[in-house]
């Protein structure tokens, strides 16, 4: 952790004081777990997760006095803030869409409340969490297509390597990665 | 648009020519948001299946926030939070009220004697205090941000969003710097 | 020396000394560079980068008339004068509001936007440089929607390519011109 939990309450501290610029190490460690685990598997679009980060960080300096200090880290009360502003989201665009709806739902973070369970291990537990989700969806495709997402979207190689693992051509391949999404799109949903 | 509930061909299954269309565009689409520059604007089937996609890649780490957006969005809700009410307008005295307060002290020695009087011309007619030209570092100085974002290349040329977040990022660190040696606000 | 007179140098003393603790010290009456990034600059900065956000959230919604509508207030945002910033924060807000115009099918407005960046920039730069980029891509939607029309618009088409074509010169010439010149100032 590059932040101390005791340099972490020094600095919640400061702010509560009226000092919010001491904010910033807490906000600038934070912005990522918070961006790429809590924010942006729940909404899919990144222009709208920046956005919702930018809310969320925002709100917790304005309310900053109103966080109590239980020995444990803030990201927990950080992260429930990206929550609700993500739901607040999904309310005003009245999002319909079955993953970024079953992606809303609460992943239970196993970790003890009581702990000083740090945020990474918070962080990393709830992208486990995502992932096995995607697991057990993408374990429902068939191979072809659970192949395509896998090569493209997790291991990001080009179309034209894609293509060629999958002995395809390129258009073949274009096709197979637009049935995949689908595929896993209206699997995720009924998953649920 | 995509049928959420119409059942998705076999892999095998030859596309049909809107299909094989579709798909290609939707390949571009995903490519550009690969490379980091998703299309301005898309159709509202292909903003939905890229959401599936960005939620993949996300959960795999592949959709990381890059620290200059990072850093740009906490200065924004620092910003958002704190307001202007923090900062507090520098000090400064009206020319000529302070050139009064100068003039105050030596028009009462004058007045009570010669030496005074002597001594205010001695002060007077002594060279003035050499008028400091502030040499500003460039990064504290306002100037093209040529230097910043270089040529910018055609498939970039809507890319204004992500320019604007590295200028502003690199006119605030200038700006701090010059905060912290005390200059004007 | 009798008390009156003791009275007098004691005064004069101070007198002195308060006009000695006037003198003001060299770094008060430093020129306060006008050249600085001022706090004005970074508002009109910030504000031009909520705009730019506030569009990309609409585009993503597919709600190009408001993305449009946000890029255009960046146009009339006040910069401090002659802060270098503006024509480039400007230049870049209209080669995104002709492409957002492109792709609403506006070509005139589209034109119109990039000519009047052109016309009022100082300088040459890579802004500048990237609105002729944005010049040729509109010649370019100009030539394919002629090319729809038939054989009646080839002769128009085949024009605007050309125009096209000499945007783009123009682009990439601004572009290694400018290249040139930052490399010589290292």
């Amino acid at each position: 952790m590059e932040l101390e939990l005791a340099e972490e309450q020094q600095l919640v501290e400061e702010a509560q004081q009226g000092n919010l610029d001491a904010m910033r190490p807490i906000l600038e460690r934070y912005a990522t777990p918070l961006y790429s685990t809590v924010i942006l598997p729940r909404l899919g679009d990144a222009a709208t997760a920046e956005e919702v980060l930018r809310d969320t960080l925002a709100t917790a300096v304005e309310k900053i006095r109103r966080f109590t200090w239980q020995g444990k880290t803030i990201y927990p009360w950080l992260r429930q803030i990206a929550i609700n502003k993500v739901f607040d989201v999904h309310r005003q665009a009245k999002r319909s869409r079955r993953l970024a709806d079953a992606m809303v739902h609460e992943v239970a973070v196993v970790s003890d409340p009581e702990s000083h369970a740090d945020a990474q291990l918070i962080a990393d537990q709830e992208r486990a969490a995502h992932r096995e989700r995607i697991a057990g969806t993408m374990d429902q495709l068939g191979e072809r297509y659970r192949l395509a997402i896998e090569l493209r979207l997790v291991q990001e190689l080009s179309r034209e390597e894609c293509a060629r693992r999958l002995g395809v051509t390129i258009g073949t391949f274009d096709v197979l990665l637009f049935r995949a999404v689908r595929a896993f799109r209206k699997q995720f949903g009924e998953a649920q | 648009m995509i049928d959420d509930d119409s059942s998705v061909p076999d892999a095998d299954a030859e596309p049909t020519p809107a299909e094989l269309a579709h798909a290609r565009r939707f390949a571009e689409v995903v490519d550009k948001t690969l490379l980091g520059r998703p299309p301005a604007a898309m159709s509202a089937d292909d903003r939905a299946l890229l959401e599936v996609a960005t939620v993949i890649r996300a959960v795999h780490g592949n959709a990381e926030l890059a620290a200059p957006a990072r850093r740009s969005i906490v200065e924004d809700a620092l910003r958002q939070a704190i307001g202007s009410a923090s900062s507090s307008p520098s000090v400064v005295v009206p020319i000529a009220r302070a050139r009064a307060r100068r003039w105050l002290p030596w028009s009462v020695a004058g007045a009570t004697s010669l030496v005074a009087a002597a001594a205010l011309a001695v002060l007077w007619l002594r060279p003035p205090a050499p008028v400091h030209e502030a040499r500003l570092p460039d990064d504290q100085r306002s100037r093209s941000a040529d230097a910043l974002v270089g040529p910018i290349a055609r498939e970039r040329a809507g890319d204004a969003s992500a320019r604007i977040d590295e200028i502003f990022a690199d006119r605030l660190d200038g700006f701090r710097a010059r905060r912290l040696q005390g200059g004007k606000r | 020396m009798s008390m009156k007179s003791k009275a007098v140098v004691a005064w004069l003393l101070v007198a002195l000394a308060a006009c000695a603790d006037r003198d003001p010290p060299p770094t008060t009456r430093t020129a306060e560079p006008t050249e600085a990034i001022d706090q004005d600059l970074m508002i009109a900065l910030g504000q031009a980068k909520n705009f730019h956000h506030k569009a990309k959230v609409y585009m993503t919604d597919g709600n190009l008339v408001a993305a449009t509508a946000s890029v255009r207030q960046i146009l009339s945002l006040a910069f401090p004068r002659g802060a270098p910033e503006a024509d480039d924060v400007r230049n870049d807000a209209r080669a995104l509001l002709a492409k957002l115009l492109v792709s609403q099918g506006q070509l005139d407005e589209a034109t119109r936007t990039v000519d009047e960046g052109l016309a009022q920039s100082e300088r040459e730069s890579f802004f500048v440089a990237n609105l002729y980029t944005v010049q040729g891509e509109i010649h370019e939607a100009r030539a394919s929607a002629l090319d729809a029309g038939g054989e009646a618009g080839k002769a128009a088409a085949t024009d605007e390519r050309h125009k096209a074509i000499a945007s783009f010169d123009r682009s990439i010439q601004i572009n290694e011109r400018l290249q040139k010149k930052l490399m010589e100032a290292r």
